[in-house]
């Protein structure tokens, strides 16, 4: 935990109040129950009703600075006259709040991949840039996470602009960089004491000692590779759906459409994953990933060898969201225990 | 039950040692305690893999056509549902009736696995043992208790009324006893219908609102074989790739009439929905239909011709000019 600034807490009773102020200046977005057992992070209003207890929510905030949809440019007009209207990025300055340890790495991930290249993606980088992450340190695991396995934990501060620990009737509020500080300042927080930092660490302690790491990260990453006879023993169970992808806070692969009227048209990118059948099929009929064993071998490889090829860390973090959620009980932990030891 | 899981076993190596399936689709144990993942055995020597729980809650007949595309006869443990789901396959031509060998399983229900989480929501760490018959011992932070598979059941097995396999090559076990809500399937769907049109319309929307396009429940659907589905059509585009409540709302309704007269009522499609989407709702209204309207049930006698299948002219016109 940083140093640099100083703990705070916040009363739960003055929670209410700081958010309604956030409200005033930002798009606040926050875990939101959709049902009983469903949470999402959603754009909150002026009675901002959030889910903050209990384990991590079903989606990740993923949604807010890649959108599922997103326009990137109109047209109108045809041939000489083709007139290109570029979407304006949305740089709206944006809180989210509650956003757990997991998905703020994978925030970073992100990073990787749409500001780490030699072309910069400018609609992310925009909300990116006017987003603020407020996290939330995990206390209760759910049955999928496995975050201490690939080098997270529960009340990890990457890519988080400050980290709320929940200590019953306040949060412990550490705060992490400057627009964390500048966030902070419109709370109604009292400096912690030494119990409350001693709080925090036992409860840092207690949610990390819940969760073991499962396998050897470092010997899983050394021997993902091509011709693993575990490919097509993945793909046999496979229904080839999209939950994985979709749920996954890293996931990023997107298609792009036009959509033509007579008068014109847009161009938008969609999320779209290795999983589908025709994320691969060419216009002509080709499919160089024919089958769901070449699938399943590009979505584990994506993340364990190439992004750590080309970036030095895994697109992974954890969050156990495509364990958890496979209609088939497909586990990445299992898949990786199962490379972590072949080497050995 | 434990002799249950025994009969699977025997009947599945005898099936195997003699020849005569390439392959027996069943269940084996999952990465927790708690689920069941599918199992897919081809020699004598693997057949102990196989187990029966009340955690066998996926629908295996989704399997069943690349199975037997793939050759061979392919044996299935199948339990009410998936038997149906069969029956529905072979009446559309999609498996072979002499291709698959259904090893019926008597179901007295499969357990809603939300609902064993202790007091923090949470089922990690979860030890969960079962005594072979109709209570799980559950064991976690919270210490140890035990509930009954009566009462964490599944919503779609309350409902249930065709447990006990219609069509079974081998039935393991004796018929099970009716399941506690199969009187009344349509209560919660009535209950809805029952709302005002207005009322419906806005629960809807903000039903299919939620949808992801991931496609989970379509992938899980025994009856959702199409090779290329509309949504997925590309020259022309029916639907557009734009997730949109309205695109959303068309693909759920565009699922639920083609399965009009097929759902079996399995609800697959709501367990594998990450986003809590009441989708079978959607198929019971229209099995109710199918059911006042043709006198069909889906999925009971491989030999009946199923009501969208065919046309009378006497058939009754939902809809039509008499009844405006």
């Amino acid at each position: 935990m940083s140093d640099q600034y100083p703990q705070r807490i916040l009363p739960k009773a003055a929670l209410r109040r700081w958010l309604e102020r956030l409200l005033v200046s930002h798009r606040l977005v926050g875990p939101v129950a959709d049902t009983e057992t469903v949470t999402s992070y959603r754009p909150v209003g002026p009675e901002p009703m959030l889910r903050l207890s209990g384990p991590r929510p079903t989606v990740s905030p993923k949604a807010h600075l890649l959108p599922q949809t997103e326009t990137l440019f109109t047209f109108q007009g045809s041939g000489p006259a083709l007139a290109l209207t570029a979407a304006a990025p949305d740089a709206t300055p944006t809180v989210v709040f509650g956003v757990r340890p997991c998905d703020a790495r994978a925030l970073r991930r992100l990073d990787d991949v749409f500001l780490g290249r030699t072309e910069r993606d400018v609609h992310y980088e925009n909300r990116r840039q006017a987003t603020v992450l407020v996290g939330l340190a995990c206390a209760t695991p759910s049955w999928g996470c496995f975050c201490t396995s690939v080098g997270g934990s529960p009340a990890g501060t990457e890519g988080l602009d400050m980290l709320l620990t929940d200590l019953g009737d306040r949060y412990h509020v550490a705060v992490l960089t400057p627009p964390g500080e500048e966030l902070a300042a419109s709370a109604e927080t009292v400096e912690a004491t030494a119990n409350d930092a001693e709080a925090v660490r036992a409860q840092h302690a207690e949610a990390a000692a819940r969760m073991p790491p499962e396998f050897e990260l470092e010997a899983a990453l050394r021997n993902v590779r091509w011709e693993a006879p575990l490919w097509a023993q993945v793909a046999e169970r496979c229904l080839a759906c999209g939950v994985c992808s979709f749920l996954c806070p890293t996931c990023h692969c997107f298609d792009m459409q036009d959509e033509v009227t007579p008068d014109g048209g847009v161009r938008f990118r969609c999320w779209d994953t290795c999983q589908f059948s025709e994320f691969t099929q060419m216009g002509a009929g080709h499919n160089p990933r024919p089958t769901q064993t070449e699938r399943a071998r590009q979505r584990v490889s994506h993340k364990f060898k190439y992004l750590v090829e080309e970036f030095g860390r895994a697109g992974c973090t954890g969050c156990g969201r495509c364990v958890e959620r496979c209609p088939v009980n497909i586990d990445i932990r299992a898949i990786l225990r199962e490379f972590a030891g072949e080497g050995q | 039950m434990r002799a249950l899981e025994q009969a699977v076993r025997d009947k599945a190596r005898e099936l195997l040692a003699s020849g005569q399936v390439r392959q027996v689709l069943g269940y084996q144990t999952g990465s927790v305690p708690f689920r069941t993942a599918p199992a897919f055995i081809q020699a004598p020597e693997d057949v102990d893999r196989l187990v029966w729980n009340p955690f066998c809650t996926n629908n295996l007949a989704v399997y069943l056509p690349a199975a037997v595309r793939a050759g061979g006869r392919v044996a299935v443990v199948a339990k009410g549902c998936d038997a149906r789901s069969i029956v529905t396959l072979i009446q559309e031509h999609q498996v072979p009736r002499e291709r698959v060998v259904i090893l019926g399983v008597p179901c007295t229900g499969m357990a809603e696995t939300t609902r064993l989480a202790g007091a923090d929501g949470s089922l990690h760490g979860i030890a969960v043992t079962w005594d072979g018959d109709g209570t799980l011992g559950l064991s976690d932070a919270d210490g140890a208790r035990s509930v009954t598979v009566q009462d964490v059941l599944q919503e779609r097995c309350r409902l249930c009324e065709h447990n006990t396999p219609a069509l079974a090559d081998e039935m393991l076990g004796e018929a099970a006893p009716p399941m506690p809500g199969a009187a009344e399937p349509f209560a919660a769907v009535q209950a809805l219908a029952n709302r005002p049109v207005e009322e419906r319309r806005a629960y809807w929307r903000a039903q299919v609102e939620r949808c992801i396009r991931c496609y989970a429940c379509r992938a899980a659907c025994p009856a959702c074989y199409c090779r290329t589905c509309f949504m997925d059509k590309a020259a022309p585009r029916w639907a557009s790739k734009a997730n949109t409540a309205d695109e959303s709302w068309m693909f759920h309704a565009g699922r639920a009439f083609h399965l009009a007269g097929r759902c079996v009522e399995c609800g697959e499609c709501e367990r594998v929905c990450p986003m809590g989407i009441p989708i079978s709702a959607l198929n019971r209204m229209l099995d109710r239909e199918v059911r006042e309207r043709f006198g069909y049930r889906a999925g009971l006698d491989p030999e009946s011709v199923p009501p969208l299948g065919t046309f009378r002219p006497e058939d009754p016109d939902p809809g039509g000019a008499e009844e405006r």
